[in-house]
């Protein structure tokens, strides 16, 4: 499990903050307690993500394939991080 | 070395073994695992033959849909003609657009799965290789039927998107709309079935040594594929659901006037949809991957980072559905956060662009047959992908959307992305599966054509859609500037069909199947296991593997393995087995014993096809009997199944020792259930956002719910089915009836429960045709009942097997999955309980 | 008055108004910026297969897949983005100032009711398939759908939005020169969605006064074509006001003698097709809810005809 977490972190934190802002603006509207919601978790995320390339810098490798998996949880951070700041945007600029 | 489940990686330097193997032993394999005759080949189950059978037929369906394209193009030659009249022609794109995607595409990438994978994993076939069967069958019957609605004119004329109202009872009377409603809800379900067999087959049946990071490219994208089914494709079987009961019963989910929303279907069936598209683009990219590395003779440069795409775009491609509904009048933020999405998914798609073209920079340059559909296939993916770029743009999309930009786009992407891919894939693999290879000089000439007609054909939709055209039309005036470009795009798909039509000669004059041995074989130098010389029962022995590319890592490897020098040179059983291994590292952990050929899984898929049909064409009481036949198809099946061996553990070579019965979260039967459970999560969680959809989007039409305080007797009950179905695994040592007995109480509880549920849901006045709130609540009852017979059935299976002493102990795998099965039903009741009356809630 | 456009230049690229002007500024944008990306990934492949063997090293590694398959796309797609987003937002109706001229228009199968309303919402006048607006005046549609999905779309004055059974989705449109803008149904709607054409019709402002003004009902008069349709039931489904003609399934026909077009969009307006509509619109829109009046002879026909096109 710990192996999969480490591999599809990124992404799953990706997904998390997705479904929360699609949850938020479908359900919850577009006003600006939304939008000061939206942007805590988007903190919130960014700083999850931060903290996970940290430690996964720092990890012992064991085998050739834990160096895989934890370059591709890296990797995987990078892509998420984007994709997060990019969710957070129409918040910033979608009236 | 790390361990992922104790096995210590040190045995591995046991192979390849020394000395010969004893007489005989081949030709065991080859009579445990031997050709069908006669009538045989319709009860066979061993990948070599499904999967074949299953290209063949999505094949068969790609010719059959691009026969319907040419016939539209040539209706749309010329403003204002009468080729196919208007009704026809309607008919003629919705079938076009869904028998591509449905029956074509998604069946054709899992058929390449089916065929492919054991090969490239080096295990004997697939875990359930029935199951496989079925899925084939069920499709190619049900297809063919649903197909032949046009010859009578019957066929569904609503799209392919079927948006309501407009295929509601009220403006689609007719049965048509029922075709694509059953059909495909009924595909999607063998659809399912094939992703359950590849997430298990690729994740437990790989060759000892094969961890992660040494996959075959294909195979994790066909590992991503499967579980993007699982999660992507509930929402359509539940869309279909819906609108299949709103029709019948009158239910108003989708309907406006009653408190339903039309919107509600544009978002289940987008959910759906979009990832739909990445479902198909991911194995292809995935040949594609293995092809260019072939192509070039070079390992694939940026493997990682084409896994990391693949995983990606597997999460990406879910936050994109909404794209399809920008015009739809959604506020700005929303758009927004899938304009973003859309975006974001294309980082991936270029991530593996660039890898491809690295590969080619590193590697040999070759224009042979593959390499070519290879180019071409980048070339026009690269463009889809640009205008799909500009169509994730809200503002540009308001333009674009539902014009033919976005035929174009589409096809861009799709013939890019997963038509070229798919016939690189066809020269690149037939020599595995065929006596000789298909010719080069004519590939010239196919690629040719297809490349040249494809760009004629749709390029100039580009510039249609950007003059006002759009899709979907029968005919358009004259006048408009259209009739240029779409003369062209008429020559130009003529050219892509007669490039198609060459390759049909191709096939014709060179495709021979071998699927017993005697192949062209590895006529283009890939690396992979696929090309390992093999039979039916597919390599002859299985290797530890320790690298990407074994075959070019270890020269010697192919004669070590023919020569039986690996892990289960003969049978070690005397039965159809294969070695199941961890999901991480690959390491052995026990021998799983293969059912042989069968007629039930042929009869039972008959039968269920006959099921969705009799229902389509109101033909009820052949219906009903179909559907108990089929169900009783199945348990017949099933019956065989789940029987320990009498040796508890054998030597699977170099006298490593590995269990033949495993239980518990270990198995590969624990896995698909597990799978299984998600697929009824996942369509049980949309019809949860169903009822939250309407709640916000249709207020006015809601009732309060029954008092949250009287579900708890429901509640209490659900907690004892729980208790009942986790008790029977644990007292299941103390003997067999017991466990059946406390199965059976469980479900009583279950069933108890639903009905107390829906009592105080009737009491509360609540009416399901009167309002889309009514309709949703007893529609989540509905699947609760369906999971609530699902286990009673299953429970049933089991009580008759402990009565017949068929129930191992202290541990049985027929025990051990119904309990799962019944776990997640009390789960399922208790939050379908409190959902529905926290929903308007004074 | 241009008129209503040989295709050419394509309509997107032919902006009349500041709801689709910008969009055409960005459709360049993309469309260029497309063309140089695809040139560009193309000469890579060109590079990988031809280059020299410097450039194939370059190429050839993960560092080159980085820069080109990430970096370069996280750069250009935020700008993207953040344009588009900006650009959403501006182009929208969720900003009304309240100074727009106001219409409903509601979809139906295969035509479009024009409700024209005042500044509270009131509605004024009620035709079908032709919108008049005055240039320089931003209008506010409200959209909404009688039976099915259907989507308005005039390309020249802004992009598309769909017409939904149950909702009301509002569009800003707004011309700024006077002219004849064509537009169609967007969103498949069955049988003949590929004819349920529609036009707007863009008046200098004087022009656009005195329209407005001509809209007054039809004198009762003794017109033979009249009484013929009111004895032959087209009044069931059609109002012409200021006669007992109060039908309402199909369209108001009060001033259908002024409009460009006939069938929605489909056909010019003259008393030759207006005749040839009522004796077969089976024939020219098949599937239509008008149904064929074979039993018309010619005389009829040319009654009717002559009668129907003098209401202007």
């Amino acid at each position: 499990m710990r192996s999969w977490l480490i591999l599809l972190g990124g992404l799953l934190l990706w997904a998390v903050h997705f479904f929360l802002l699609y949850g938020i603006g479908e359900f919850g509207g577009s006003g600006p307690a939304a939008r000061l919601a939206i942007g805590l978790i988007s903190i919130a995320c960014l700083a999850i993500i931060t903290i996970l390339l940290v430690r996964l810098a720092r990890q012992p490798r064991e085998d050739a394939l834990s160096g895989w998996g934890a370059y591709l949880g890296r990797a995987g951070l990078l892509l998420g991080a984007l994709g997060v700041v990019w969710q957070t945007l129409p918040v910033l600029l979608a009236q | 070395m790390r361990s992922e489940t104790g096995f210590d990686p040190a045995l591995y330097d046991r192979f390849p073994t020394k000395g010969g193997r004893p007489k005989g032993e081949e030709e065991e394999l080859r009579r445990i695992w031997c050709k069908p005759k006669g009538w045989e080949y319709l009860t066979v189950v061993n990948n070599n033959y499904v999967g074949i059978y299953y290209l063949g037929t999505a094949f068969l369906f790609f010719l059959m849909a691009g026969v319907l394209a040419l016939l539209m193009r040539a209706q749309l030659a010329a403003p204002m003609l009468e080729i196919l009249p208007q009704g026809t022609y309607n008919q003629v794109f919705t079938m076009h657009g869904t028998v591509m995607m449905f029956l074509f595409a998604v069946p054709a990438v899992e058929a390449a799965g089916v065929l492919l994978l054991p090969q490239m994993l080096a295990a004997r076939d697939l875990p359930f290789p029935r199951l496989s069967a079925y899925a084939f069958w069920a499709y190619a019957v049900g297809g063919l039927c649903f197909f032949a609605s046009i010859f009578v004119g019957l066929a569904p004329d609503g799209g392919w998107f079927m948006y309501p109202p407009l295929t509601s009872k009220a403006f689609s009377p007719g049965i048509n709309t029922d075709f694509w409603l059953l059909g495909i809800g009924f595909i999607e379900i063998s659809a399912i079935a094939g992703a359950i067999e590849i997430i298990v087959g690729v994740l437990r049946t790989r060759a000892p040594g094969m961890s992660l990071d040494k996959m075959p490219i294909f195979a994790w994208s066909m590992l991503v594929f499967a579980v993007m089914i699982v999660i992507a494709f509930p929402s359509i079987i539940l869309g279909t659901l819906l609108l299949e009961i709103e029709r019948a019963f009158n239910w108003p989910f989708f309907d406006a006037t009653r408190g339903g929303d039309p919107m509600l279907w544009e978002h289940l069936f987008w959910f759906f949809g979009h990832p739909e598209v990445y479902i198909i683009f991911l194995p292809a990219a995935g040949m594609m991957s293995m092809i260019v590395a072939a192509v070039a003779r070079e390992e694939l440069v940026g493997y990682r980072l084409i896994v990391l795409a693949m995983l990606a775009t597997g999460f990406i491609s879910f936050g994109v559905w909404a794209h399809h509904m920008f015009a739809t009048g959604m506020p700005p933020m929303t758009t927004g956060f899938f304009s973003a999405a859309s975006m974001a998914v294309s980082v991936p798609a270029g991530l593996q662009v660039f890898s491809w073209i690295a590969t080619l920079a590193i590697g040999k340059r070759s224009f042979n047959a593959p390499g070519l559909f290879v180019l071409g296939s980048i070339v026009i993916f690269v463009t889809g992908g640009l205008t799909g770029v500009m169509v994730a743009m809200v503002p540009f999309d308001w333009q674009a959307h539902d014009s033919y930009f976005i035929v174009a786009h589409l096809h861009y992407v799709l013939i890019g992305g997963m038509v070229f891919p798919l016939f690189a894939a066809f020269y690149y693999w037939i020599p595995m599966v065929s006596r000789r290879a298909l010719s080069e000089p004519l590939a010239k000439w196919v690629f040719g054509l297809m490349f040249s007609g494809m760009n004629i054909a749709f390029l100039p939709m580009h510039l249609a859609g950007l003059q006002g055209m759009p899709r979907r039309i029968y005919t358009y005036l004259p006048g408009q500037g259209l009739e240029l470009p779409n003369l062209i795009s008429t020559i130009g798909a003529f050219m892509l069909a007669a490039g198609v039509l060459l390759f049909l000669v191709d096939l014709a004059r060179n495709f021979r199947l071998a699927p017993g041995g005697g192949n062209a074989g590895n006529v283009y130098d890939g690396g992979t296991l696929e090309w390992l010389p093999s039979e039916l029962y597919s390599t002859r022995s299985i290797p530890v593997v320790r690298s990407r590319e074994p075959l070019r890592d270890d020269p010697k490897l192919a004669d070590d393995v023919a020569a039986g020098r690996y892990f289960l040179p003969g049978s070690a059983t005397g039965l159809r087995e294969t070695i199941v291994t961890s999901p991480l590292l690959a390491e052995p952990q026990y021998l799983q014993i293969m059912p042989g050929p069968s007629a039930w899984p042929f009869a039972a898929a008959v039968f269920t096809a006959g099921f969705f049909l009799a229902l389509t064409v109101q033909a009820y009481m052949f219906g009903w009997v179909s559907g108990v036949l089929a169900v009783a198809c199945v348990l017949r099946w099933l019956w065989e199944t789940d029987r320990p061996v009498e040796q508890a553990e054998v030597d699977i070579g170099a006298g490593i020792m590995v269990p033949t019965y495993v239980t518990g979260p270990s198995s590969h039967g624990w896995w698909a259930m597990v799978i299984l459970l998600v697929v009824m999560a996942m369509i049980f969680i949309m019809a949860l956002f169903s009822l939250a959809f309407l709640w916000s989007n249709q207020p006015g039409f809601w009732t309060p719910p029954p008092k949250i305080g009287a579900a708890l007797p429901v509640a209490l009950l659900y907690g004892t089915a729980l208790v009942a179905a986790l008790a029977a695994r644990r007292l299941l040592p103390r003997g067999a009836g017991g466990s059946a007995g406390l199965l059976l109480f469980s479900v009583l509880a279950a069933g108890v429960a639903l009905w107390l549920d829906w009592s105080s849901w009737r009491a509360s006045g609540l009416v399901s045709e009167a309002s889309g709130q009514g309709a949703t609540i007893y529609a989540l009852q509905a699947l609760q009942a369906f999971a609530t017979g699902t286990g009673l059935l299953m429970a049933a299976f089991c009580a008759a097997r402990a009565l017949r002493g068929l129930v191992s102990l202290p541990r049985n795998n027929s025990v051990d999955l119904t309990m799962l099965f019944l776990a997640y039903t009390a789960v399922q009741g208790l939050v379908a309980a409190l959902f529905g009356r926290a929903f308007g809630m004074p | 008055m241009t008129s209503a456009g040989s295709g050419w230049p394509p309509a997107v690229f032919d902006p009349a108004g500041p709801y689709s002007e910008p969009v055409t500024t960005l459709a360049w944008a993309l469309l260029l910026g497309g063309t140089a990306v695809l040139l560009a990934v193309l000469a890579a492949l060109w590079a990988a297969l031809f280059g020299s063997a410097k450039l194939k090293a370059r190429l050839g590694g993960e560092r080159a897949i980085w820069i080109l398959g990430f970096a370069f796309p996280a750069v250009v797609l935020t700008g993207l983005l953040v344009w588009g987003l900006m650009l959403t937002s501006s182009l929208s109706a969720t900003r009304v100032t309240g100074q727009e001229m106001r219409v409903k228009i509601i979809g139906e199968m295969w035509w479009w009711r024009v409700h024209y309303q005042d500044s509270t919402g009131r509605e004024t006048l009620r035709e079908a398939n032709e919108l008049h607006i005055p240039v320089g005046t931003p209008v506010l549609l409200e959209l909404e759908a009688a039976d099915v999905i259907h989507s308005f779309w005039v390309p020249r004055l802004g992009g598309k939005m769909d017409m939904i059974p149950g909702r009301t989705n509002r569009l800003l449109i707004q011309a700024d020169k006077p002219g004849i803008y064509k537009g169609q149904c967007a969103e498949y709607c069955g049988g003949p969605h590929a004819l349920m054409g529609f036009i707007v019709v863009a008046h200098a402002p004087a022009d656009f006064a005195r329209w407005r003004a001509s809209r007054l009902p039809a004198s009762e008069g003794k017109a033979p074509g009249l009484s013929l349709f009111l004895s032959s039931g087209c009044a069931a489904c059609h109002t012409i006001r200021g006669t007992p003609a109060n039908g309402l399934a199909g369209p108001d026909l009060t001033h259908v003698g002024s409009r460009q077009t006939l069938g929605a969009g489909i056909l010019p307006n003259n008393p030759g097709t207006m005749a040839g509509w009522v004796a077969d619109a089976q024939a020219i829109k098949p599937g239509n809810r008008m149904p064929a009046y074979h039993q018309f002879g010619g005389e009829e026909l040319r009654a009717l005809s002559d009668y129907l096109v003098t209401l202007k």
